[in-house]
């Protein structure tokens, strides 16, 4: 099963604004851009020059934030976000 | 706008509510903020409770609680290349004293708040603390995406992600070998053939842990637990190690998902929900503050989690306890200053489960460090096996000569005694 039918069975809260942020001039000159490997919901992508972020599909585990120190991320607005039905 | 309460909680997850729930029992006045729709949104348990330290709190919740199935066996599996070994202990005579249960957290967690609420404590959902308040240098309440909370004591139970502790100083961020991310499915069907496939009777429940060639050059393992009507099944890895070998969770996940040993299982489920969360691996060395003026730190917040047994759950609901426990006497003393507070660092310590995490620090590390332990014993026990079992026209004499010659092409004598001896002194 591929992993964007997995990230459909999900259910969201959209919030309008992003809740990550990454540091463009340390995106471009990166070397390793871990972030395409270690998000589980495959939140970034890149496409030169640039890493796109799909936050609205985070599902909130934070790996991203401890893998990498150039992206900031906190938790969406209240009530927004990642809603479980199993958990 | 500015409401007060005696002490706040930041999360509705275990640990934040059996400190909730203590506290309102008490008759005072504690408030819940919880940052998803309602308790369990956001929370992810790899899925087995082990019921000691909640029947602590509510004795024979069991009983009432929205729970899967009842933990009857536990196994291992050692995973070769095509081949694998599974260790497995079952005691089917429980019912009176069980040791474990399967949960789902959006379900659970919903109940168990339902019991502080009833206790007394209040629950504000849907609301994000942005950060802790402080005067002086003494935490005063919280600021939230909907206003301020003042609190004589604050009760963090932010869970993996410990931004507010970090914002506060009373935690760094965690390095990515001090935290694992684990990735789960849940697999839905039907409650009959559940029981058939794992030899289980109505309402009792399996646990099965497997390590070994798939997670090579990984610190990590794989797990599948029996739910009702549906199968829980994933990893858990460090970060570090995952970076390391640039493995992407979702691929490995649907390797783990073929495995000979994994399959058979799972075949005709249909995936019903795809999961993920960190796990705090830090272990006791690298533990935040646990307390400051105005301040307890519970939970996966407070780095509870012991790899070696799976457990985390119940450790934040033993936390959630003696948190809830000392914030009474500090209420009934009006002294909420770190002399007060302090208590909490000294009865979570004298614990089992501080013991055992103290005891085991390093071992993760030394698997780190020596990562060819996850598949090597499993990879040498297979061919052992297999070779033992064969009927090939050699004797057994012949055969014991080349598992031996096998075995220690795996791993050298040496080594295997090193090994031996840092995993005795760690977990005896």
């Amino acid at each position: 099963m591929r992993l964007e039918e997995k990230l459909y069975l999900l259910r969201h809260v959209v919030d309008e604004k992003s809740h990550i942020k990454v540091d463009e001039e340390a995106c471009a000159r990166c070397a390793s851009r871990i972030c395409l490997d270690v998000c589980p919901a495959n939140v970034y992508s890149y496409v030169e020059p640039k890493v796109f972020v799909a936050y609205e599909n985070c599902v909130e585990c934070g790996t991203c934030r401890i893998a990498c120190p150039f992206i900031e991320w906190v938790n969406p607005r209240g009530g927004a976000g990642i809603s479980y039905r199993y958990g | 706008m500015t409401e007060r309460f005696d002490v706040v909680v930041v999360g509705a997850g275990p640990a934040g509510v059996t400190a909730a729930y203590v506290i309102a029992k008490n008759n005072t006045n504690v408030a819940v903020i919880e940052r998803g729709e309602f308790p369990g949104s956001k929370n992810v348990i790899g899925g087995v409770l082990y019921v000691k330290t909640l029947n602590d709190v509510l004795p024979g919740f069991w009983s009432e609680a929205p729970l899967e199935r009842k933990i009857v066996q536990h196994s291992y599996c050692l995973m070769g290349r095509g081949e694998h070994t599974l260790v497995s202990y079952k005691c089917a005579e429980q019912s009176d004293s069980p040791n474990g249960y399967t949960i789902l957290r959006s379900k659970f967690d919903k109940w168990y708040c339902k019991k502080a609420q009833e206790a007394g404590a209040t629950l504000i959902t849907k609301t994000n603390v942005t950060e802790l308040l402080s005067d002086s240098g003494k935490i005063v309440g919280v600021r939230t995406d909907r206003g301020d909370l003042t609190a004589d004591l604050v009760v963090v139970a932010e869970g993996a992600n410990t931004m507010l502790c970090e914002k506060a100083g009373l935690a760094t961020k965690p390095r990515p070998s001090q935290m694992a991310v684990a990735v789960k499915e849940i697999v839905s069907l039907p409650s009959d053939r559940i029981q058939e496939r794992f030899a289980l009777e109505e309402g009792e429940g399996t646990a099965i842990h497997y390590i070994g060639a798939l997670f090579e050059g990984l610190v990590g393992f794989g797990f599948l637990y029996a739910n009702k009507e549906s199968l829980s099944v994933g990893f858990g890895a460090i970060i570090s190690t995952m970076m390391k070998s640039r493995t992407r969770p979702y691929d490995l996940m649907e390797k783990f998902k073929q495995e000979p040993s994994v399959e058979p299982f799972l075949r005709d489920g249909v995936v019903k929900e795809y999961q993920a969360h960190m796990i705090p691996e830090a272990g006791y060395t690298g533990m935040p503050g646990l307390y400051s003026d105005g301040v307890l730190v519970v939970g996966d917040s407070a780095m509870l989690a012991n790899p070696v047994t799976g457990e985390g759950a119940d450790l934040a609901i033993l936390s959630g306890r003696l948190a809830g426990e000392v914030a009474i006497q500090a209420h009934r003393t009006r002294d909420f200053t770190s002399r007060t507070l302090a208590q909490y660092q000294r009865l979570l310590s004298d614990s089992f489960a501080l013991r055992d995490m103290k005891k085991q620090s390093g071992l993760l590390k030394y698997i780190e460090e020596n990562p060819e332990i996850m598949s090597s014993y499993s990879d040498a026990l297979n061919t052992a096996l297999g070779n033992w079992f064969k009927v090939d026209g050699s004797t057994r004499a012949e055969k014991v000569r080349r598992i031996r010659s096998i075995v220690t092409s795996k791993r050298k004598i040496t080594r295997m005694m090193k090994d031996i001896y840092v995993f005795g002194r760690k977990l005896m």
